[in-house]
């Protein structure tokens, strides 16, 4: 059984974490996060889906995945 | 061998990430509407460090995110970034294919393999017209240098793509004519002779059959009454000519009274 999430699903639970949100006053306009993560894919209802989430472990051993390393910027912007 | 051992070609591996990115970034656009915010997060750019498995099988990069057990895994970095739609637009009418033009799949035959038709595509020519069309301009001997594909095998291919092709039969009513059809229109491919130019010949068995309107992609046939079934056959006069059988002697129109001689 694989428990990894989605990468759209961190994403946003990364972005939602952060409890950054956009509003007048000195605020944060962007923001750019450097992760390790945990990659892998799944066939879902006859569609491959992209697997990246935060390690699960904090103590790595042989049997685990060596982590990726995902960079991702956010900016504020008005919404589409 | 498991799915997540299983590797994927680099594009499709591509599409599954964009595809995660555009789930987040229409849920977080979601999120901010269904919120009222007049502002919100959206991502600009991403950029994965991914440790892969890569094979390269047969013109063909696969991909797989590394196990635990591939020691000496690769690392693609890969960089994705957020366009607008114009942008998207704008790429999409540069690679958009005429619907009409005959795909480079189309070329099933002995001359070109699998493996040599996505070659072709690798270098742009999806589609048979495109291959004609560099032919046409001398530069089948280029596609041969870039591609590696003998050019004898090529030309072989451009013969046989140049051969008229059949689709289907139809029956046409002149106008105001009701249901009295008087005319076949054949649809295909290459109707006309080497460079669109010049009527092909057409017969039903060993009889021409009259042709009143010719273009690359269809031909209007008054066919006598006896030829509204049977073997189609339509050549350039020089190679061999493609046939299609059909029966639509239900539309054909009513044979004419014989004349009986007066008496006098």
């Amino acid at each position: 059984m694989n428990s990894r999430r989605p990468l759209s699903a961190t994403l946003i639970d990364v972005v939602d974490g952060i409890g950054l949100r956009p509003g007048p006053g000195l605020r944060a306009t962007s923001i750019e996060l450097t992760l390790p993560v945990e990659v892998s894919m799944e066939q879902q209802d006859g569609e491959q889906v992209f697997l990246a989430d935060l390690p699960r472990f904090i103590y790595r051993t042989a049997f685990d995945l060596a982590p990726s390393r995902l960079t991702v910027l956010y900016e504020e912007g008005e919404p589409t | 061998m498991s799915e997540q051992n299983a590797t994927l070609p680099l594009e499709h591996f591509i599409q599954a990430v964009q595809s995660q990115l555009d789930k987040a970034q229409a849920a977080m656009a979601m999120k901010a509407r269904n919120l009222n915010l007049p502002l919100t997060f959206a991502i600009k750019d991403i950029t994965l460090d991914l440790r892969a498995h890569v094979e390269f099988a047969r013109n063909e990069i696969r991909i797989r995110p590394a196990s635990a057990a591939d020691t000496q895994a690769s690392m693609f970095h890969l960089v994705f970034t957020a366009i607008t739609r114009p942008m998207i637009e704008e790429n999409a009418t540069a690679l958009a294919d005429n619907p009409e033009d005959r795909q480079i799949d189309d070329l099933k035959d002995d001359s070109l393999t699998e493996e040599n038709r996505r070659q072709l595509e690798w270098i742009g020519v999806r589609t048979v017209d495109k291959l004609q069309e560099m032919n046409s301009k001398g530069g089948v001997g280029a596609i041969g240098r870039v591609t590696g594909l003998p050019v004898d095998r090529l030309r072989q291919a451009l013969e046989r793509a140049s051969a008229p092709a059949l689709e289907h039969v139809t029956p046409v009513a002149p106008e105001g004519a009701g249901e009295k059809h008087q005319f076949l229109r054949v649809r295909g491919h290459n109707l006309l002779g080497a460079g669109g130019q010049g009527t092909p010949r057409v017969m039903m068995g060993n009889k021409p059959v009259a042709v009143i309107k010719a273009t690359p992609r269809e031909l209007l046939l008054a066919p006598q009454a006896h030829q509204w079934a049977g073997e189609l056959s339509v050549s350039h006069g020089e190679g061999l000519a493609t046939s299609l059988a059909f029966d639509l002697s239900p539309f054909a129109p009513p044979a004419p009274p014989r004349e009986i001689g007066g008496i006098e």
